[in-house]
């Protein structure tokens, strides 16, 4: 017995939907930090200027393309911040990086990789470079403690 | 679009000081200067009357005072009459700080220093030389000058 | 045709895919430390102090040579800091002053003669950068006598 055109279609879209969730399983999250955790630690300054910033490019974003244009956003949560934390996407493989994100406490989602091209489930990726800097007038951790950021990134559609 | 990180000017600091081998980098809360203060031999003399006047028709004699700094040993001052006039100056000393020559007097006929003070020693003094003349001055004649040296004894 | 159709079709139940059932979210702690930094430079590593003629004057016993020509910086992130001055000569022949000219941060204290015992030599310099210029103030009595005194001068940034 020939097929109707209907049931193509609902063999194809069902087909789809299990091809999308078996995605889920075996390629991981849309959008995935890999590195884990970052530390940063200011230790050297210049007399008669300031302490040299610290840079760390050891985590990146893994982001899956889709079938529409999408950007990730980022923002972060640090109460009591004290020093100074900024991140830029380099390495972009889909996707235009945005300028500098300064990193502060309870700010609001900043555009951080934007015009992701639609593609079908192919995997992009960026380094996070984040450089962390601090004034001699804004002290130390040891008087103050560390700043502990928790960064998130959002992808969604444009 | 290029994305592009921006080096702050700290940055740039740092990589200048790296390159040019600086040590300003250095993590430490003491740093060294070495200073020499050096103490070469110094001697310094003084008369503040620039022109004294002697009438030698009142007989009357002229004072000024001389005043003197050395940290060198066995000093010794010497006086020349250097204009080449025939009158002749005696100077005599008197009130003399320290221990030198309280006294004494001197005739200045020529141009060839005579001791005048001596047996100085690390010092800085000051005493009161007095002048007279030991003969007639024509009222038209020149000013004498007199030079004073501070020499080894 | 049909099959065209089928694709289109296909892509579109692809968009209807709801968002949520894809992890749209992800984050990590960014840790931030800095350590307790304390920086110190001089301008220059030497400074030659010669007292001459023109630093004496006749019937004065006392002769005296001044130098501005180096200058202090620092840095620090920690407060309630001071640097104080010593000298490694515990009997120098003659007197070695030292002061703090206009400091960008802190306080000056003052002229001091340097000893072998830490004295302050600018204050209140807790968690700021800045410079000052450095003077010292050599003094010789001529019945001192002639010769030269070697100093390694010490700044350091104490507790206050």
């Amino acid at each position: 017995m020939k097929p109707s055109f209907s049931s193509c279609t609902v063999i194809l879209a069902s087909g789809f939907l299990m091809l999308a969730l078996a995605g889920e399983r075996v390629q991981g999250q849309t959008l995935r930090i890999l590195g884990g955790n970052v530390t940063l630690s200011i230790t050297t300054g210049l007399a008669g200027a300031e302490p040299l910033p610290v840079q760390n490019t050891a985590s990146r974003l893994r982001y899956r393309r889709s079938f529409t244009v999408q950007k990730i956003t980022v923002t972060s949560n640090c109460p009591g911040q004290n020093f100074s934390l900024t991140v830029v996407a380099t390495n972009v493989t889909a996707g235009t990086a945005s300028p500098q994100v300064t990193l502060s406490d309870g700010m609001p989602p900043i555009d951080f990789i934007t015009n992701i091209p639609s593609g079908f489930f192919t995997n992009a990726t960026a380094t996070l470079n984040y450089t962390a800097w601090a004034t001699f007038a804004q002290g130390n951790s040891t008087e103050l403690g560390d700043d502990v950021h928790t960064v998130t990134y959002t992808i969604s559609a444009q | 679009m290029k994305t592009r990180i921006h080096i702050t000017p700290i940055l740039w600091t740092a990589l200048l000081v790296i390159l040019t081998g600086s040590s300003a980098i250095a993590q430490q809360s003491a740093i060294h200067q070495r200073l020499l203060l050096h103490v070469p031999e110094l001697n310094a003399l003084s008369v503040p009357a620039r022109l004294l006047p002697l009438d030698q028709s009142e007989a009357k004699e002229a004072a000024a005072k001389l005043l003197w700094t050395s940290n060198g040993s066995e000093k010794k001052i010497t006086v020349a009459k250097q204009t080449p006039h025939p009158a002749g100056v005696r100077i005599t000393v008197r009130d003399v700080d320290h221990h030198a020559s309280e006294g004494r007097s001197v005739e200045l006929t020529g141009e060839t220093d005579i001791d005048l003070l001596y047996g100085l020693q690390r010092s800085a003094g000051a005493c009161v030389i007095e002048f007279s003349l030991l003969s007639a001055f024509p009222a038209s004649a020149p000013p004498v000058l007199i030079l004073y040296t501070v020499t080894n004894s | 045709m049909k099959h065209a159709l089928f694709i289109l079709i296909f892509f579109a139940c692809a968009s209807l895919v709801p968002p949520s059932a894809r992890s749209q979210t992800d984050n990590h702690t960014v840790r931030v430390s800095v350590a307790a930094i304390t920086a110190l430079q001089v301008s220059s590593g030497t400074v030659n102090l010669s007292i001459t003629g023109a630093d004496v004057i006749a019937g004065q016993d006392l002769m005296t040579a001044t130098d501005e020509t180096t200058t202090l910086l620092w840095g620090t992130n920690s407060s309630g800091k001071k640097v104080t001055v010593q000298t490694s000569l515990t009997s120098p022949t003659y007197t070695l002053k030292i002061e703090a000219l206009s400091p960008t941060q802190g306080s000056s204290a003052g002229q001091i003669i340097l000893s072998s015992t830490p004295r302050d030599f600018l204050l209140n310099i807790g968690r700021s950068s800045g410079s000052c210029t450095i003077r010292y103030i050599g003094e010789a009595l001529a019945s001192q006598g002639v010769g030269a005194d070697a100093h390694t001068i010490t700044f350091t940034v104490a507790n206050q």
